[in-house]
This record gives C-alpha cells, structure tokens and sequence, in this order.
C-alpha cells in the first residue's frame, strides 16, 4: 500500500515537471541562432571536445562509495539483532566492520583520500 | 480523514501526494526571498523591496520571467536528456517528501523503512546531475557534475552512518515512529538522548548532539549549499552543472534545489528534535479540541525546519567556501572516522 502512496509522488513529480515545460514552451520565443548554439565557455568559441579526461580519484571516491554502501546492507540487520543481547552476533558484526576500517585506514594510508596528488619535489628545475 | 480514506483510497492517495508541492512552491518562492533578504540585512544592504510590498513578489516575478525565456541549449547537446534532467532531479528531491511526517495523519506514504527510502531516493538526485552535465555539451558542466557527484555520494556516507546510530538507539527506522516516541517534553528528543530514563540517556547525550552536527554538515554537502557549494564554484566553474539550462529548466534545478533545503531541514528536525511534536504539551489537549492538535504540530514541524533552513542561510553568508581537497578531507578524514566511531561506540552501550 505505501508503495501505491509512493508512485503516485512519482507521477506527481514529473507530471509537475511536463506541465511546467508546455507552459513555459506556449509562453517562450523561439529564436535560435548560430551564437545562442554554442557551448558556453567564458565568450570564446569552444575549444576541442567537451569530454574532457578525468581524474581517477573520480573512480577510487565511487568505490569507495560503493563498499560503504554494500557495509550498510549488511549492518542494518544486524542492527535489529541487537535488543537480544547476544555477544556472538554483536562480535561476529564488530570483525566486519573492524575489516571495513582496516580498509579505511589502507586507503587513507595509501593517499587516495588525499584529493591533491603529492606531487614529488621539482627535481629538474635549476 | 478516515472516511474519506477508505471511501476514495486513489483519491487521497493523490491528494497526499500533491499536499507537498502545493507546501513546497510557496515555500521556495518565499525562501528564495527570504535568503535574499537575509543576506541583505548581514551584509548592511535593504534587498528587494520594489516588487509588491516589501519586495515579496520580487521571486514570483523572477520565476514569471523565466517561463518566458527562451530555451537555449548548445548545438550537440543531447536533446531528450537535457530536459529529462532538471525534471529527475526534481523527482529525488520530491520523492523525500514521500517519507516526511508533516503531522501524525499527514505523511505522504508511511513507510517503515522510512528513513533508508530518504536515504536512498536521495541518490537519484545525483543520477539527474550527471545527466544534465554529461548530456550538455560543456566542460564546465560535466566536471561541475562529476564534482558534484562525488561530493554527493561521499557525504551520504556520513549521514548513513548517523542513521544507523539512531536505528541502534530507536530500534525503528519508520519516521512517524520515531516522532511518537519524542513526545510529551523536550527531554524525550533524541538530541537529549531519547525518551528512555536510564543511564545510558546521559551517555547518549553528547554522543547525539555530535551525531546531529555532523548529520547537518553532512546534509549541508548533500545540498550544495555553501560552504560546500563547490560544484558552483562560480569563479572555477561558472555554474556547474546548469550553465547550460536556461529558463524553465533552470527555475526547476532552483526549486529542487530548495525543495532539498526543506527536505533535508525536516529530516534533522525530524530524527533529532522531535520531529511534530511540540515541546510542552498541546493548546488542542488543553482545549479538549481534537482538529487543532495535528494543525499544532504541523506548524511545530514546519518552524523546527524553517529554522534549520535559516541555519543554512546564515552559514552561506557566514563561512567562505572550502577548497575541493579540504572538503573531501573534511569528509574521509573527519567526519566518517567520528561517525564510525561513534556507532560502534553506541551499539556497544546498547548491548551492556
């Protein structure tokens, strides 16, 4: 039933957003012109591609991310067996997340939470 | 209510389902101005005041003048996903509202895993901001996008690990039935450790007034507000991920971004201060008059909400912005190490 309640919020939702954009698309002008098409890139013409390469800490920050997220799937459980009071389950829990700190610590040691590289000194620069 | 609810199930599910638009637009047109007031008055100016009195038609202007605007979008940018974006966008930060508990009737579905539905629902907002700037055909968009994103997903980290602490203590993640549990006194909210009279309430105590910090930090990020709104980093990026959306597009990544301010403002006043519940007793069971207490706690949960959202307001022009590795620090280095710490902390007191 709270799923019904739900989709509705989603019909809602981007029926709010189509009623918007005709509303808008009956009111605006349509004029569009060589220099409206353009990318914006400060008032020069665009220079290249505007997929531009990216940085791997992009990638290493959604992993990160992602293990985190699968430590919620499986904490949440455990959560509920708590009120029992049974030491085996709350230690069993405890080596999981100790591993997922040990993970922690290994990236941070590593430097993939540090966002700026450490770049080596200048050697060449005389 | 009942009646009407077991009468005509569709109807009402649809009239729960639209109550939150018709909060949210008047909302951030108001917000919008009242943000431009306060700035104004911190920073010793007068603000709008020619539109309407006092200038508070100032939004509802902007937002007539932006449905007029023509709709400009670069020549290779993809057309279908530029207008799909704004609009799923504005679907993760409506969605929120779903789970909100306005009153003890008013809630737009009630879910018993409310509170994981918020967390999750809030992640597609991060999918519509990655379309709109991968699908928009600039370099400013994309890299506000993927900036943005990974700033998104990394402080949903912490906030997970909050909601966990308060799932170990509350043993329920249903948000009406947290709000039930904090009533009667202010002694009952969670930030003062929750309605249970033991021992463990006093240790709880600092431990859930730094949870609600960082919880709000956290949220701060998730909305790009300053001092974290680095994907906007007008003097890097230009606009981030809409530099490239123009008129009713634009208004729409506007108004989610505030209907998220709200959303985002309830959630905390939810979880940690009690959520509808007023902090003394109600005019409604004084007066012996049943229709006035959810109107009472209505208004209790919109001001705790509106308050935060102040709070927010007040950092923005408070507190200059961070650099992109100080905030990554902020949040890999700090905050999820303390919230880490703090929930196993926790579910150790609950198991003694």
């Amino acid at each position: 039933m709270e799923l019904i309640g739900v989709s509705f919020f989603t019909l809602v939702a981007i029926g709010f957003g189509i009623i918007a954009y005709v509303t808008a698309k009956i009111l605006r002008p349509r004029r569009p012109g060589y220099e409206k098409n353009l990318s914006y890139e400060c008032g020069e013409d665009a220079q290249g591609s505007p997929y531009v390469r990216l940085s791997i800490k992009y990638y290493i920050i959604a992993l990160l991310f992602l293990i985190f997220g699968v430590e919620l799937v499986l904490i949440i459980p455990w959560i509920t067996t708590l009120p029992d009071k049974n030491w085996f389950m709350y230690f069993s829990g405890l080596i999981f997340i100790g591993l997922l700190i040990l993970g922690l610590a290994y990236e941070w040691k590593k430097g993939d939470l540090d966002w700026n590289e450490k770049t080596a000194e200048p050697e060449n620069r005389d | 209510m009942t009646d009407f609810m077991n009468g005509y199930p569709m109807l009402y599910y649809l009239f729960l389902a639209i109550f939150p638009l018709l909060f949210v637009i008047p909302f951030a047109l108001m917000a919008v101005y009242a943000e431009r007031k306060v700035s104004a008055y911190m920073q010793n100016r007068i603000g709008p005041n020619r539109t309407g009195p006092l200038g508070l038609l100032q939004t509802t202007a902007d937002i007539l003048k932006l449905l007029q605007k023509e709709d400009m979008r670069p020549g290779h940018s993809d057309r279908f996903l530029t207008s799909a974006s704004p609009i799923v966008v504005f679907l993760g930060s409506y969605l929120i509202y779903a789970a909100l508990p306005f009153n003890s009737i008013l809630t737009g579905a009630t879910l018993d895993l409310g509170l994981l539905f918020l967390l999750s629902v809030s992640g597609i907002v991060v999918i519509g901001i990655l379309v709109a700037g991968w699908s928009s055909d600039n370099k400013y968009s994309l890299l506000g996008a993927l900036r943005s994103a990974a700033q998104i997903i990394s402080y949903e980290i912490p906030s997970v690990m909050v909601v966990m602490i308060l799932f170990v203590i509350t043993q329920s993640l249903s948000l009406t039935e947290i709000s039930e549990k904090q009533t009667a006194n202010i002694f009952n909210w969670y930030i003062l450790g929750g309605p249970d009279l033991t021992w463990k309430k006093f240790i709880f105590i600092p431990i859930m007034i730094i949870s609600a910090v960082i919880l709000f930090i956290s949220t701060l990020a998730e909305v790009n507000r300053t001092p974290f709104d680095l994907p906007e980093a007008e003097s890097e990026l230009v606009a981030g991920f809409h530099t490239e959306f123009s008129g009713i597009k634009f208004a729409l990544f506007f108004l989610a971004e505030y209907a998220n301010m709200f959303a985002v403002s309830a959630l905390i006043a939810t979880v940690f201060f009690g959520g509808y519940q007023s902090p003394f007793g109600y005019l409604g069971d004084a007066l012996n008059l049943s229709w006035l207490v959810p109107a009472e706690q209505f208004f209790w949960f919109t001001i705790k909400a509106l308050g935060l959202v102040f709070v927010q307001m007040w950092l923005r022009w408070t507190l200059p912005r961070l650099r992109i590795d100080q905030l990554m620090s902020l949040c890999w280095k700090y905050l999820i190490p303390i919230a880490l710490f703090l929930f196993v902390l926790v579910t150790f007191i609950t198991m003694i």
